[in-house]
């Protein structure tokens, strides 16, 4: 699962919405992994590895990448599911497979459970959040108020 | 000098796609500094290096992200010049500067100059060479799967 985008004259401080989107990860209890950042590019991954995470269609990793600079970049969100190789997985979604996540569940409780965003539902919420967090660091000037 | 671009709906090697520009990007001469390949992302920096090659306005290092699956990614490519923080560069371009390449073009050779490609000038040919490339998997791919599906009905 991805999703990408391009952003353009919103002049953003790339470093800085990096690491609000970073913060906003490690709120999610993601770890991350894998942090490379360049004049121009900045690409992590963070994985969620608690036992209790493991429910399939429950994202399971992350990869993104913010490159370009401040008034044209891309933003690519990629989303990994567990169980995504599982034929069930892409069908029912919230299944929760009993050979590997059955401890999870006992471990959890099934109200744990319902806590969990499938896979397409937290990228969706990760791509709104870098959206808002996109306006927020936006140094564009306003457009000028008409006076009638 | 950056450019961007969303590719959708081509469904494309992308693996194929970065394996065949880095060899572009070597062929240029360019030194592969850094390269992260993931299963989504592929990220190369390379730059020129040697005194000989700092003109101002010439290409100095550039960077190469291709991130997302074949159906929806990104192309970012990024082109830094020598001396681009200079306010001579952004109208001069192929100036030398006096006091840091003097030597080098006395080292190098007047000739030498000329055979350095200006940074917006490499910039907008190798990303002709990115679109290229795309456009040469997209159809070679489609030759791939007809050639599959010829040999399925026979």
């Amino acid at each position: 699962m991805t999703k990408v985008m391009q952003i353009r004259k919103k002049n953003v401080d790339l470093a800085r919405l990096y690491a609000d989107v970073k913060d906003a990860l490690r709120k999610e209890n993601y770890k991350i992994i894998k942090d490379d950042v360049t004049g121009f590019t900045f690409h992590l991954r963070a994985i969620k590895t608690n036992v209790t995470r493991i429910i399939v269609g429950a994202a399971r990793d992350i990869e993104l990448v913010i490159a370009g600079e401040p008034n044209n970049f891309a933003v690519a969100i990629m989303v990994g599911a567990w169980g995504k190789n599982i034929a069930i997985s892409s069908v029912t979604g919230f299944v929760i497979a009993s050979a590997v996540a059955g401890p999870a569940l006992a471990a959890g409780t099934l109200a744990a459970a319902g806590s969990f965003l499938t896979a397409r539902a937290f990228e969706d919420k990760l791509h709104k959040d870098i959206e808002t967090l996109v306006e927020a660091h936006s140094m564009t000037e306003p457009a000028p108020q008409t006076s009638s | 000098m950056t450019r961007v671009q969303i590719l959708k709906g081509k469904n494309v090697d992308l693996g194929s796609i970065y394996k065949r520009l880095r060899r572009s990007i070597e062929d240029d001469n360019f030194n592969v500094t850094s390269d992260v390949v993931t299963e989504n992302v592929y990220h190369l920096r390379a730059e020129k290096t040697g005194l000989k090659n700092i003109i101002i306005g010439s290409v100095r290092d550039i960077e190469l992200v291709i991130a997302g699956d074949p159906s929806s990614f990104a192309i970012v490519f990024n082109v830094g010049a020598w001396g681009q923080n200079l306010s001579i560069t952004g109208s001069a371009g192929y100036i030398v500067a006096t006091l840091v390449e003097g030597p080098a073009i006395a080292w190098g050779g007047i000739a030498a100059a000329g055979s350095y490609v200006k940074a917006v000038a490499y910039e907008r040919d190798f990303w002709q060479t990115i679109m290229n490339e795309v456009d040469f998997q997209v159809k070679s791919d489609k030759k791939k799967d007809a050639k599959a599906e010829d040999e399925g009905v026979r």
